[in-house]
């Protein structure tokens, strides 16, 4: 066991070295001018960063859920969804995005503290139940908001403060909003990272995620743990929505676009290591834009998806990841 | 201190422990011996929560806590060393031990000086990962989280179990220490005779899942070694 761990460790460090020698050739040969890149591809780039940070906006919530309570919360696009009609509803109200972030988090929070305490918690230990049982919350939870506001598309704007863009390169403005997007999705992280690797808290939840058994046996309320992440996890989930309102239009299935491509990023990145976020963000959203340049969305989407699934036979658990669960 | 009263436990459909009852007073140490796969380490098990028993009844300082969970079981002065030590891997030194005074409820801000008396041997290695560590290190360590939490019932399951021989003395000086100093009362699995013999006066034999003798030591005779404790 020892030697396998020690295993994971140094492929996790090889991928970084890897992804890091990788990254300083390029810059070496684009600054030494030993390759150009035309200045589309590096607007194109620049945009998949902030596809990238949408994706990891979307995607945090589900991995610490995933990570810590190994739970697969099919509902996640869905509390993404209810985290976007509380910001349409703080929108009606007057307030904006800045207002709305606050408001979805302790909404979305709130759901998944009932959904956690009315469902999850008995059956937390079987998978396939969990699966289940959160889609069919999605689903459940498509339908009320259908009922409460109707079938009509709703649409938030940004703040006005994050209209406009600046230039950048070439002629096409970058939206101030994509920066945002960049900001929150850096932000997000930061806020996940501190609480789980700088807090007393913190290190509840990691023992807790390594060891479960030992982690009781130590004196720590391991069924807490777990709804106090779910509760995290969906609150963020809820962020993600009232953060996405603006760049697309709230409808109730909107959720699940977002929702696939979370577990896209996850299978990805991994859940092992939190890093596996960020970094199965940025390799499937620049994937995604670079070859959209090229062709079209479409092939774009596709030829992601089937790099994903090259990608999973070659890391079957991730880029980061690790089995380890009960 | 501890009453264990006939108790039965299962894993999934097989019946490993068949009315168990026990009893340890307080600052005792009894010694509870038998062959692998005598129902030891369940019984540990059944005691701090992690496998609750389907049947009778345990109570700890006249509390019953049947049917409590680990947490709840640690809070009123169960510490828990299992078998194969359970070090969280990831975790420093430092960071194990602070894991267990925050699942105590106590003060986690920093590792306790009083920890290093016993274990000079971590003091050095306090920012190391608990994955990294030695069978030895990672034994200590799991003793000095268990007594870190100030536990009333200490629960040890062969903590000399696959160590240099040096290292065994090391942690068999320890528990002589907490059975000196009447630290708290001490449950122990151990395979090895000599040292139980040298520590307590009391002593259990699990055989197939029932407690077949138990007595003071000086019951712990010849015959009944062959009888129970030989392949």
């Amino acid at each position: 066991m020892l030697s396998e761990r020690a295993t994971t460790l140094q492929t996790t460090n090889l991928w970084l070295i890897a992804l890091g020698a990788a990254v300083a050739l390029l810059v070496v040969l684009v600054a030494t001018g030993t390759i150009t890149i035309s200045q589309r591809y590096i607007s194109q780039m620049m945009i998949g960063v902030s596809v990238a940070a949408i994706l990891v906006i979307a995607a945090v919530g589900l991995a610490i859920i995933f990570g810590v309570a190994g739970v697969i919360n099919m509902a996640h696009g869905q509390f993404i969804m209810v985290g976007a009609y509380t910001a349409a509803v703080v929108g009606q109200l007057g307030g904006n995005t800045f207002v709305a972030i606050p408001v979805a988090f302790a909404v979305v929070a709130l759901l998944g503290l009932i959904v956690e305490r009315g469902i999850i918690q008995w059956i937390y230990d079987r998978p396939l139940e969990t699966l289940l049982a959160t889609w069919g919350v999605g689903i459940i939870l498509e339908v009320l908001v259908k009922v409460i506001f109707g079938p009509e598309l709703y649409y938030v704007g940004a703040p006005r403060m994050l209209d406009g863009g600046i230039r950048l390169i070439g002629r096409l403005p970058y939206p101030y909003y994509r920066l945002f997007l960049i900001g929150m999705a850096i932000l997000m992280l930061a806020v996940t990272f501190y609480l789980v690797f700088k807090t007393n808290f913190g290190l509840k939840v990691r023992a807790v995620r390594r060891n479960r058994a030992m982690a009781g046996s130590l004196g720590i309320n391991t069924a807490r743990i777990d709804m106090l992440i779910f509760m995290f996890g969906s609150g963020l989930a809820g962020v993600a929505g009232a953060v996405l309102a603006p760049i697309k239009s709230v409808s109730t299935t909107m959720g699940f676009s977002y929702a696939v491509d979370s577990y896209m990023v996850i299978v990805l990145g991994g859940v092992g290591n939190l890093l596996g976020v960020p970094t199965g963000a940025f390799i499937i959203g620049e994937a995604e834009t670079l070859i959209a340049t090229g062709t079209n969305s479409v092939i774009g989407k596709l030829l992601v998806f089937v790099f994903i699934v090259v990608a999973i036979r070659i890391v079957p658990r991730g880029i980061f990841g690790y089995q380890e669960r009960r | 201190m501890l009453t264990v009263s006939g108790i039965n436990t299962f894993y999934g459909t097989s019946h490993i422990l068949h009315d168990v009852s026990l009893q340890i007073g307080d600052g005792e140490l009894i010694a509870v011996l038998g062959l692998n796969g005598a129902g030891k380490t369940t019984l540990l098990r059944s005691i701090m929560g992690v496998n609750p028993p389907r049947s009778g009844r345990i109570e700890l300082l006249g509390t019953d806590i049947t049917r409590m969970k680990s947490h709840d079981r640690n809070h009123l002065g169960i510490s828990y060393v299992p078998q194969g030590r359970q070090i969280i891997p990831d975790l420093t030194v430092a960071d194990n031990i602070r894991v267990a005074l925050l699942g105590k409820g106590m003060n986690g801000s920093q590792v306790p000086g009083s920890v290093f008396e016993y274990f000079p041997a971590l003091k050095d290695i306090t920012e190391r990962k608990g994955g990294v560590l030695s069978g030895g290190q990672q034994q200590q360590l799991a003793i000095a989280r268990a007594l870190v939490q100030k536990p009333k019932l200490l629960l040890l399951d062969e903590p000399t179990e696959g160590l240099q021989p040096s290292v065994v003395e090391e942690i068999q000086e320890i528990i002589k220490r907490i059975q000196a100093e009447r630290t708290c009362s001490v449950l122990l699995i151990e395979q090895r005779l000599d040292f139980v013999g040298d520590i307590t006066q009391r002593f259990a034999i699990l055989d197939t899942g029932r407690i077949v003798r138990q007595g003071s030591i000086s019951e712990l005779t010849d015959e009944v070694i062959r009888t129970h404790l030989q392949v």
